[in-house]
């Protein structure tokens, strides 16, 4: 990997932190609603770079975020770190479907974000049951899978542009 | 010559609104299978710790004042505020303080959550006033 595509990395994973601080000490309406805004730079690292990439920036948004807001080891961290890996996995193999034969049910960035949010929501929410033992949380998944519909698209359409803009100058040279 | 990565295609995609749809079905089908509530019996919060059933509080009786119910959870305490119709987390012993955005728990299925200490709070119960019997039509003195 280049000095520039690190160098194109680490400023993703440093945006997809700020956000996801910044988004910890915002008010929120519901305790389980969150834009997550973070996730907008980590689909923007998958689709400019790879999995690996991605994954780079989810991890260090995860780990360091937590650091920082002092979530760190407690069980909510676990949550989060189990949503956001569950959540990169299902966006990742989503690019890999509209990249294959079956392009016609490729999804946009858009779609790809909102696919990631409503994982990051169901997952941890079945989480947090397996956790509390309780079933009783089950009834909370069409509040949360809404909420994950309207942040995913709101963070989706952030992504696409922010990808559209971030076409490298042919002088520049290109993304892996 | 260059090229850029292989991007997405733009929003709306077939694979999209397939997607949304997906999502959708879902959300109903747990919002029809998932657990109910009990709606009979009077207004009431039930609180549990570990999937067991720890206490309950009424909040049917009308002119309870409002008073402060401590939780020994397994991290520390958990303090409530119950009054009459409602109920609020007062304090939490975790760092993030998320089950007190829940804010006033008060109708039948409102639901306020403390994953660190293991906390459930739900209500269950009818409302006074929720079927015709409870109506109050008039009050003669």
């Amino acid at each position: 990997m280049s000095t520039r595509h690190l160098t194109r990395l680490a400023l993703l994973a440093a945006v997809a932190l700020i956000l996801f601080v910044f988004e910890a000490v915002v008010p929120r309406p519901l305790p389980w609603m969150k834009l997550g805004l973070g996730n907008a730079a980590v689909l923007m690292a998958l689709i400019l770079f790879d999995w690996r990439g991605a994954s780079a920036v989810a991890v260090i948004k995860v780990f360091v975020g937590s650091l920082l807001t002092g979530a760190f080891a407690g069980p909510t961290f676990v949550l989060a770190c189990g949503a956001s890996m569950t959540s990169l996995l299902l966006m990742a193999g989503g690019l890999q479907v509209g990249r294959s034969r079956v392009r016609s049910l490729g999804l946009s960035a858009v779609g790809l974000s909102i696919l990631g949010a409503c994982t990051h929501q169901v997952t941890q929410l079945a989480l947090a049951s397996l956790y509390l033992g309780h079933p009783g949380l089950v009834g909370l998944a069409p509040l949360f899978i809404a909420s994950g519909l309207l942040a995913g698209a709101i963070t989706g359409l952030i992504a696409h542009f922010a990808v559209q803009r971030l076409q490298p100058h042919p002088a520049e040279g290109t993304y892996p | 010559m260059t090229t850029g990565p292989d991007l997405p295609p733009s929003p709306l995609t077939r694979g999209d609104v397939i997607l949304v749809v997906g999502w959708l079905v879902l959300a109903a089908f747990t919002a029809l299978a998932g657990p109910t509530t009990e709606r009979d019996g009077p207004l009431r919060l039930v609180i549990e710790i570990d999937n067991g059933r720890h206490s309950q509080a009424p909040l049917s009786v009308e002119d309870r004042p409002v008073h402060p119910i401590t939780i020994e959870g397994p991290i520390g305490p958990t303090v409530l505020e119950v009054g009459a119709g409602r109920a609020q987390i007062l304090s939490a012993p975790c760092r993030q303080q998320i089950c007190r955005l829940s804010g006033w728990l008060s109708e039948p299925g409102d639901l306020a959550v403390c994953v660190p200490n293991r906390l459930v709070l739900r209500v269950a119960g009818r409302k006074v006033g929720h079927t015709d019997s409870e109506r109050i039509d008039g009050v003669t003195r």
